[in-house]
């Protein structure tokens, strides 16, 4: 069981992480952000906070495997109105809600950049604070109803618990812009990793 | 067909099944789910049409207790539902099933995931025939997501997908 002292300790890391997100996605973007909230607390699966909990809204999920030395699955969730407006910043368009299933490939590969540069950015600013070394994959882009992604995203913390360390940064654009809700699910491993080796027991 | 005034109204409750949890209802509420690769299992007693919906995430429990989550895994759903439908009047001899879910949505993406989906339709298939539940219908399988709805009144189960294909089993 990780303590409040370990999630203060991950939360500092991840405030670290999500500054370094913030001015990666300002300077990607050419808008000013701001970090609206940056968490970390054990939740129950079924009380996670989630992008699309409205049934039928259109959800983007984009989601990456973290390996190195701290792994675990990391998740950009958009709202189709957010997406919309993110694809704008970076000189695209996507199609009214109503077609989300036919997204372009250019458009795609806006949203898969996007979360690329969160990715590396918060997980390398959270790890290098831990002295350690995170490894994101390559993206990959999830058009679907609600919160359907986060089936496949909880498994790995569901196998072990009925709870799950969630990491969340939510960034906003100063003015007009989309707002971004970023997270990380450590591996129940790291986890207990940073509660035998973090020195407060 | 139920009006959306009633549900205004609040005489009928829609009743959200999260990841992991298990909800009894009668008719004339409503259980409702979204699911990927996870499993919306609904058990019922057609004659006093009351219901049951889990929302399963895993398939095996392999001998880990039920916990606070008691349909996360497709086994402890099973024997949840048949505990609750027949400490709340359902017959044991009437009860029938309709699920869906199951949908592979990652692919290869994330790894430690393999083909989930596949494994939680499988699973809840060999619960329910351990269980000797009759299965009326199933939607499961393929790689979107779905929203499902279960009318203990009309015992229907609508599952509509991101395409919006609309089906009613």
């Amino acid at each position: 069981m990780i303590s409040q002292i370990h999630l203060d300790d991950l939360a500092a890391s991840a405030r670290h992480g999500a500054g370094n997100a913030g001015s990666m996605l300002s300077r990607w973007l050419h808008r000013e952000v701001r970090i609206e909230v940056c968490s970390v607390a054990s939740v129950r699966l079924d009380l996670i906070p989630q992008e699309g909990e409205d049934a039928g809204a259109t959800t983007i999920t984009i989601a990456s495997r973290v390996n190195g030395g701290l792994p675990g699955n990391a998740a950009v969730q958009l709202s189709y109105a957010d997406a919309t407006q993110l694809v704008v910043c970076l000189g695209g368009k996507l199609p009214g809600e109503e077609q989300a299933g036919g997204i372009g490939e250019m458009e795609r590969s806006m949203l898969q950049e996007t979360a690329n540069i969160l990715f590396s950015s918060m997980m390398n600013g959270m790890a290098s604070r831990m002295d350690i070394v995170a490894v994101p994959l390559a993206p990959v882009v999830l058009v679907d109803v609600g919160t359907a992604a986060w089936d496949a995203l909880l498994i790995e913390s569901a196998a072990c618990a009925d709870d799950a360390v969630v990491v969340t940064a939510r960034i906003a654009c100063i003015g007009s812009g989309p707002t971004i809700h970023l997270v990380f699910l450590p591996s129940p491993e790291v986890l207990h990793a940073i509660t035998r080796g973090a020195g407060h027991d | 067909m139920i009006s959306t005034e009633a549900v205004r109204k609040g005489q009928i409750k829609d009743i959200k099944v999260l990841i992991g949890q298990v909800h009894l209802t009668r008719s004339p509420n409503r259980l409702q789910s979204v699911l990927g690769s996870c499993i919306g299992l609904v058990i019922y007693d057609p004659e006093i049409r009351l219901a049951g919906m889990a929302h399963v995430l895993l398939p095996h429990a392999e001998g880990r207790p039920r916990g606070m989550l008691p349909g996360k895994y497709a086994d402890h759903a099973v024997d949840c539902l048949l505990e609750s439908l027949t400490a709340h009047g359902a017959a044991r001899s009437r009860l029938r099933c309709k699920f869906a879910g199951g949908a592979r949505m990652f692919d290869h993406a994330l790894d430690y995931t393999r083909d989930i989906g596949a494994s939680n339709i499988a699973s809840v298939t060999d619960a329910l025939a351990a269980a000797r539940i009759p299965v009326i219908a199933h939607h499961v399988g393929g790689r979107l997501g779905r929203r499902v709805e279960f009318t203990p009144e009309d015992l229907t189960l609508v599952v509509e997908d991101f395409g919006h294909n609309r089906i009613e089993l």
